[in-house]
């Protein structure tokens, strides 16, 4: 379970702010909240992305190859989806 | 090293076993696995034949759909031209993009896969040989059926994305739409059900040993494609569904008149419509990073980059739809949104692009045709993912949109990123299909000339899309200065078919069909599909140990031969091959594989007839095929689920693995799954599309009366959650009668078809008419997606009697069992969800 | 340079198209840059020296071209991008000039608005409007999916029907501009052109004056000739202000005579194209929704072409 959360973590929170941003952005269109909500999300999945980036990071020294390959995954896909994070929140940010 | 099932990685040293084996085994191995001849080839369902067709088929239409191309670009050449009339062109560029897009690059990456990817894994076939045999036929009958319409004059002509209003009936009366939406939507069942093969085969029949980081890069591409298609193409199967609701029963779901929205249909469509592209892409990004690594004799740089890429795309590319629709008004921070991801979704693609780089770097390629075709792609497939971000850029996308600019964008990514591998890939793999290889000095003809001819033909139409050419025109007027561009394009077109002639021709003269006497291992590549094969694939399952099997251990082709691996013989005198869990692979079970049979063939003639005869409106006829469409399927899966006396077997060096599982590791199960994450998926699809309509036109929406009803038909469908779980007790327990956990089942059944009736009924009597709102087309629609489930469970449920009847449900635990209540499960609970929904939303009131 | 350079995308004639334009150099100058590094390594790692090749080989060079790189450069782009996205879907104030533009199967309805929002003008296929100030464009669809573009003024923008999108346009000297529908409408698509003709001020400010005056006046023209008009069955379709003519299904002919173009943007308008028009549009623009007239006579024909010439 634990390989499957390394590979997967980064995106799932990719997505997870990806559908919650839209969401908000198609519910309150062209309000001041959806802005600051937008931004909120933003800072909570960073938040997150780096959580997990370092719980991931403390474990790189596991037991055996494919548990530390997967560790590794991960940290690239906390990163990977940190950066794309990032990227859409700055529409709220530039507004 | 842990374990993932509890199997010791230490039993892998036993192999390879010290002494080889009996050629009798070898024999006993052939006879099981042997083709049938003459008509009854028309049976088989091994992944050698089965594949080949598909890829040929696929190939197919790629030749037709090209010669479409060629008319087009003849019409374009010069201003004015009546080479096709307006009718004809508007039905050859509709039927160039449907079939290049739905018929041809999407079935040949699963074609490939269907021949590739067992002998990649060592496994003796695919998990569920039958439903290709089926899929393969489908799409077989439903493409040529469907290419046929341009013959009559009756070939789809609103585009290959179908935009309403112009494919509703108002704007479109003939039958021209519907053959795309029924013979579309019926292929894309076929996709569904070789992306579920080729998800359980990559995670369920590896070689033992080869852990998900030892998996060649294509098993891996192929897993995100299939995990994609999953996920993507219910979008496109619900709006299919939705659009031809509209026309036939004039519910109003794109109608804004009547509080429908043209735009729903967008959503719908690019939800599905962008990762097509990335689905089309990826495994062909697979098949180069195999490629690259063994032309350039070198182990691949960048492995778990590239895993990471891929798998990066494939959820990022989710998030980039609504960049087709950045003209249609959306409000600004929206817009923004997928502007930035499709800024992302480019960096794995560079990271791909860079580590196939670095391959070639420290290797040795030499320039033979694959060599040409993977870097020719590369070139092509940057250049294209350039002008992608160019259009990636909101205030660009302004002026480029539907403008030949993109035409070019689309067509240096899918030429570069899809066509030129697949012909490196079918001269790289040649050897291990035909008797004689493809010939070199021509291979370097047919690149040079489809690479000058693509480049010839789509570079100059970046400008003539800059100069103001829109997409999807007949003809042009003279003055505008298009001339000369459209020219050029027109000659580098002919000059792209000119390469490909000659590829059809060294096709005729060298590709002689063969399962033996291959012509071998022509580029030297270190993966498992060029072990020595028959039909039954490989002699015996190699044990795994690295990325490059071949390369690391030079004589394991000899092991195998030799059968000094698992599995050397048939240990039930049945088509066999090994489950192994998704991780780590570690041997589970044995599985019992299916062998000819001609009921997937009659299953895939009926179930195309069905959906071929309602769009020429041939009711009767097509209400027919219903009935023997279900019996065909049903009796293929009678011949399914029968354990074989032998509880245990050994598998090989004494390794003793059971030959029937149930639950949650069994490849049935995963299936299963599969198909409820697919159903699960145009559920919500469903709920978006019934919560859109209601957020743009809200005052077509009535709040519903009756809302009470939605708890006693959600408590039916709780019971009947109930009765399944009991009648699973019953089953494992020992005590219970034969029937009493069918019986469970069918009680469950009846109660799921009451929740549906009480459901419908008490719908009905809030007279919100499907026909005169968004809300009435749009509940109705959902209860009828509800309908085709409770439909599926009440057939189920009698198959289910029947196989209790003749005593072929086990105890305590049966595949068959299992399946019925994992759909029953699913089934109950999205009734449940459905009347919860269409009374309590919208609120108020 | 030769003929036809700059294309329309990058010879913009007003600032909504000037910025894209700008927009449009750097992301060529980017593509073009990247493009020759990737040139560049695809080189190296072919026919480079080992040693350079061996440095290309390694994760770091796989890092840095595939992500580090990227990475900046696509933020930088992005960032660009999402600003002048933001600029260009400013809020419309509301006191600018506006024109309602209604996509139809395969021609557009025109229609100028007062202060209060109400039609004034109505007219059909060519826009005019003055020079150095903006213009908002109310864009609706009378059936499909349409799209209004003028490349040389503005981005295109939707036609949507059951929705209305505000665009600007803008340009900054007087000059006539071309545009096409840019989504796929059905049958003669391809031939569904548009013209905007902007004014210098105080032209446009006369021009608009004139025309508020002609719509409620009957015109100066023959008598036989609006006879024939009604009679043909052309008043069934079309619209004359002034007189019994008031069909609204096709365009409004009021000021046909001042029209560059015919049918959409497509013919010249002179009697010559006119008659052939009214005689056969079928065979000039296959499909669309007008039937032939081939039973008038060329006397006929003359006659109705010399009526709407002088419709102005």
């Amino acid at each position: 379970m634990l390989i499957w959360r390394n590979m997967l973590g980064g995106l799932v929170l990719w997505a997870a702010h990806f559908f919650a941003v839209y969401g908000i952005a198609s519910v309150l269109p062209g309000t001041q909240a959806a802005v600051v909500l937008v931004l909120l999300v933003t800072g909570l999945a960073l938040a997150a992305a780096s959580w997990l980036f370092a719980k991931a990071y403390a474990a790189r020294t596991a037991s055996d190859d494919l548990q530390r390959w997967s560790v590794r995954l991960a940290l690239l896909g906390y990163a990977l989806a940190g950066t794309a994070i990032i990227y859409q929140g700055l529409p709220a940010a530039l507004t | 090293m842990t374990s993932e099932t509890g199997f010791d990685p230490k039993l892998f040293d036993r192999f390879p076993t010290p002494d080889p084996r009996p050629q009798s085994e070898v024999d006993e191995l052939e006879r099981i696995w042997a083709a049938p001849r003459g008509w009854r080839m028309l049976t088989i369902v091994n992944n050698n034949y089965v594949g080949l067709w598909y890829v040929a088929t696929a190939f197919l239409f790629f030749l037709l759909a090209g010669i479409l191309a060629l008319a087009i670009r003849a019409q374009l050449s010069l201003p004015l031209l009546g080479i096709l009339p307006q009718e004809t062109y508007n039905q050859f560029f509709t039927m160039h993009g449907t079939v290049m897009m739905f018929l041809f690059a999407v079935p040949i990456m699963e074609a490939i896969g269907v021949m590739l990817l067992p002998q990649l894994l060592a496994a003796r076939d695919l998990p569920f040989p039958r439903l290709s045999a089926y899929a393969f036929w489908a799409y077989f009958i439903g493409g040529l059926c469907f290419f046929a319409s341009i013959f009559v004059g009756l070939a789809p002509n609103g585009g290959w994305f179908m935009y309403p209003p112009l494919t509703s009936t108002t704007y479109s009366p003939g039958i021209n739409a519907d053959f795309w939406l029924l013979g579309i939507g019926f292929i894309e069942i076929s996709a569904i059900a070789g992306a579920i093969e080729i998800l359980v085969g990559i995670l369920k029949t590896r070689a033992p040993g080869m852990t998900l980081v030892r998996m060649p890069l294509f098993a891996w591409a192929m897993l995100v494609f299939a995990g994609m298609i999953l996920i993507a193409f219910p979008a496109v199967i619900l709006a299919t569904l939705l659009l031809e609701l509209e026309r036939a029963l004039n519910w109003p779901f794109f109608d804004a008149a009547r509080g429908g929205d043209p735009m729903l249909w967008q959503h719908l469509f690019w939800f599905f419509g962008h990762p097509e592209v990335y689905i089309i892409f990826l495994p062909a990004a697979g098949l180069v990073s195999m490629m690259v690594a063994s032309l350039a004799k070198t182990e691949l740089v960048g492995y778990q980059l590239i895993v990471l890429a891929l798998l990066a795309t494939g959820f990022i590319s989710f998030g980039v739809w609504a960049h087709h629709m950045f003209t249609t008004g959306m409000p600004t921070l929206s817009v923004g949104f997928f502007s930035a991801a499709s800024m992302a979704v480019s960096m794995p693609a560079g990271i791909q692009v860079f580590s196939w780089i670095a391959t070639l770097s420290i290797g040795k390629p030499t320039f033979n045709t694959p060599t040409l075709f993977v870097i020719g792609g590369l070139v092509t497939f940057v250049i294209g993912g350039l002008t992608g971000v160019m259009v990636a850029m909101v205030p660009f996308d302004w002026q480029a949109h539907d403008t030949h600019f993109i035409v070019a964008h689309l067509h240096y990514v899918l030429i570069g990123g899809a066509v030129f591998p697949v012909f490196a890939a079918f001269y790289y793999w040649f050897g291990m299909t035909s008797r004689r290889p493809l010939s070199e000095r021509l291979g370097k003809w047919v690149f040079w000339l489809m690479f000058a001819g693509m480049h010839i033909t789509f570079l100059p139409m970046h400008l003539t899309g800059l100069m103001g050419m829109p997409r999807r025109v007949y003809t042009y007027l003279p003055g505008l200065n298009w001339e000369w561009t459209n020219l050029l394009s027109t000659a580098g077109a002919f000059i792209l078919g000119g390469g490909v002639l000659l590829f059809l021709i060294d096709l005729a003269r060298n590709f002689r069909f063969t399962v033996e006497d291959d012509a071998g291992n022509t580029y030297g590549g270190g993966t498992l599909e060029w072990l020595p094969t028959g039909l039954y694939s490989t002699r015996s399952i190699p044990v795994v140990r690295s990325r490059s099997p071949l390369w690391d251990n030079p004589g394991l082709c000899k092991e195998v031969e030799e059968g000094r691996h698992f599995l050397p013989y048939s240990a039930t005198g049945l088509r066999e091959t090994l489950i192994t869990s998704p991780i780590r692979a570690e041997p589970q079970y044995l599985q019992i594989m299916m062998g000819p049979s001609v009921w997937p063939l009659l299953g895939a003639v009926f179930t195309a007839g069905f959906f071929l005869l309602l769009t020429v409106q041939a009711y009767v006829p097509a209400v027919a095929c219903l009935p023997l469409a279900t019996f065909s399927i049903l009796r293929w899966l009678w011949d399914t689920d029968r354990p074989v006396p032998q509880k245990q077997v050994d598998v090989g060096s004494g390794i003793m693995l059971p030959t029937y599982v149930t639950g949650p590791s069994a490849h049935g199960w995963w299936a299963t799954i599969c198909v409820l994450v697919v159903a699960g998926m145009i559920f919500a699809m469903a709920v978006f599309g019934y919560l859109f309509v209601y957020g743009i036109h809200p005052t077509y929406w009535t709040v519903p009366t009756e809302r009470w009803w939605a708890y006693p038909i959600a408590a039916a469908y709780a019971v009947a959650a109930a009765l399944v779980v009991l009648g699973r007790r019953l089953l494992v327990r020992a005590g219970s009668t034969n029937w009493s956990p069918t019986v469970a089942i069918l009680l469950a059944c009846a109660v799921i078809a009451g929740g549906l009736a009480t459901d419908w009924f008490s719908w009905r009597a809030q007279a919100i008419d499907p026909e005169l709102t968004a809300q009435g087309a749009f509940s109705h629609a959902m209860l009828a997606l509800q309908g085709q489930l409770v439909a599926v469970v009440v057939l189920m449920g009698g198959y289910l009697a029947a196989r209790t009847a003749r005593g072929l449900v086990t105890r305590p635990c049966n595949t068959t069992f299992d399946v019925v209540s994992l759909f029953l499960l699913y089934t109950a609970a999205q009734g449940a969800a459905t009347a919860l929904l269409l009374r309590f939303f919208p609120a108020g009131g | 340079m030769f003929e036809g350079w700059p294309p329309p995308m990058l010879d913009p004639a007003g600032p909504y198209a000037g910025v894209i334009t700008t927009l449009s150099w750097i992301l060529f100058a980017m593509a073009g840059a990247v493009l020759l590094i990737v040139l560049a390594a695809i080189y190296v790692a072919l026919f480079a020296k080992r040693e350079l090749q061996a440095k290309l080989g390694g994760k770091t060079a796989v890092l840095v071209g595939g992500v580090a790189l990227p990475a900046v450069v696509l933020t930088a782009l992005l960032i660009y991008g999402l600003s002048l996205t933001r600029h260009l879907s400013d809020p419309i104030s509301g006191n600018e000039l506006r024109v309602r533009v209604t996509g139809e199967m395969w021609w557009w309805r025109v229609a100028y608005l007062d202060g209060q929002g109400r039609e004034v003008i109505q007219d059909a296929n060519e826009l005019h409007i003055p020079a150095g100030r903006p213009v908002v464009l109310e864009l609706q669809s009378a059936d499909v999916i349409h799209s209004f573009w003028v490349p040389r003024l503005s981005g295109k923008l939707d036609m949507i029907p059951g929705r209305r999108n505000l665009m600007r346009i803008q340009a900054d000297a007087p000059g006539v501009f071309g545009g096409q529908c840019a989504e796929f409408c059905g049958g003669p698509h391809a031939l569904m052109g548009f013209t905007v003709i902007a004014h210098e001020p105080a032209q446009f400010a006369r021009l608009m004056r004139a025309r508020l005056t002609r719509e409620r006046t009957s015109p100066a023209a023959t008598a036989a000739g609006a006879r024939l008009f009604d009679t043909a069955g052309c008043s069934a379709c079309h619209r004359v202000a002034g007189t019994d003519a008031n069909g609204l299904a096709g365009p409004d002919l009021t000021y046909v005579g001042t029209r560059r173009m015919l049918g959409a943007g497509i013919l010249p308008n002179n009697r010559g194209t006119m008659m052939g028009w009214i005689g056969n549009s079928q065979a000039l623009k296959p499909n669309n929704r007008m039937p032939p007239y081939t039973a008038l006579s060329a006397a006929q024909l003359t006659e109705l072409a010399t009526y709407l010439e002088a419709q102005k």
